[in-house]
């Protein structure tokens, strides 16, 4: 059977049109989630990352986290005063985790995790369990520091060139005679051009 | 032997006890380094091989020092690099933590970008993040790719 020469041409673009859809198909890879992040200049995984490392390894190197005893320390609110939205409690969760996994400081429980702890204190006080095994009341034990900061950044835009600057800082404050006992800043700037 | 000098050696014999117990132990230490490896560090040159990872290539940027400090925090180090080129680079780096016998002592740390100014040296600092890392690789990725 002959085709016409117009059939064949149909029959050539709608191969190649074809093929061109599947081209444009979404591809997804497993990527290095430690990796440096640069989608967009707004505030992201290598920036926490970042922030975390910088203030554990800082933190780490004062007396009080190297002196052996392991203080025991709380997390209060980190301030997002930035004109974005981001979730600082993923830093400060961040920087918990780094402190704690190094063994030289012990958290307690902080105000955000409160309500869930006394709500198991009362529960295991309860007609339920053995009163013998379960957790007393008036046990709990108090930081003895605590740590807050906040975060803020200057955002400049002109001619194709954004410039957004981020400084956080972290306080850490002793709770019994509220004197700062360390603290410091990380800086990030990023330049992004059309 | 009289009973005030057996009970200074038994004194002191308790002290020393008391001390060996807590202490983590550390490698070998070549220029002030650790020098866990294999390898013959017999030069600084040698030192900075043993320690340097490059992720496939970094021209223009060498490490052209490496100093280290046990603290007693842990362990502090500076890596100076530096940009032989007339541009800036921009490279990313990471340290990788061994405990004594060589075994990773710490999850990976995220990748550290950094823009390095044509013709002039940069000092990256850390410290070492738990007790256990003792040991450590640098590792340096280019950028400007």
């Amino acid at each position: 059977m002959t085709q016409s020469p117009s059939i064949r041409f149909i029959s050539a673009f709608a191969l190649c049109v074809a093929l061109g859809l599947s081209g444009c198909a979404a591809k997804t890879r497993y990527g290095d989630a430690r990796g440096v992040e640069t989608v967009t200049n707004q505030f992201g995984s290598t920036d926490l990352q970042m922030i975390a490392e910088s203030m554990t390894r800082s933190m780490l190197n004062t007396p009080i986290a190297s002196g052996g005893e392991r203080p025991i320390m709380t997390v209060q609110e980190v301030k997002n005063k930035t004109s974005e939205y981001i979730d600082t409690r993923a830093i400060t969760d961040s920087i918990r985790v780094e402190l704690q996994k190094s063994g030289r400081v012990r958290f307690a429980v902080d105000a955000a995790a409160m309500d869930q702890q006394v709500e198991e204190l009362k529960r295991q006080q309860s007609d339920y369990y053995d009163a013998k095994k379960s957790t007393e009341i008036g046990k709990m034990v108090g930081a003895a520091f605590r740590l807050e900061g906040n975060i803020t950044s200057i955002v400049k835009e002109a001619s194709g060139v954004k410039d957004v600057y981020y400084k956080f800082n972290l306080q850490l404050w002793n709770v019994q005679n509220g004197l700062l006992e360390w603290t410091d800043e990380k800086e990030i700037r990023k330049t992004t051009s059309r | 032997m009289n009973l005030p000098v057996l009970a200074s050696i038994l004194i002191a014999s308790i002290a020393v006890a008391a001390c060996g117990g807590s202490k983590i132990e550390r490698p070998a230490v070549a220029y002030g380094c650790p020098a866990s490896d294999d390898k013959k560090v017999n030069s600084k040159e040698d030192l900075i091989k043993s320690k340097l990872e490059i992720a496939g290539s970094l021209p223009n940027i060498d490490v052209v020092d490496l100093r280290c400090s046990e603290r007693a925090s842990g362990l502090r180090i500076d890596v100076d690099l530096k940009n032989d080129s007339n541009e800036e680079r921009r490279i990313a780096y990471r340290f990788r933590w061994l405990d004594k016998e060589g075994m990773r002592a710490w999850d990976d740390e995220s990748w550290k970008p950094l823009l390095i100014y044509g013709k002039t040296l940069y000092t990256v600092t850390t410290m070492s993040p738990a007790q256990e890392a003792v040991d450590f690789r640098v590792v340096i990725m280019d950028q400007d790719k």
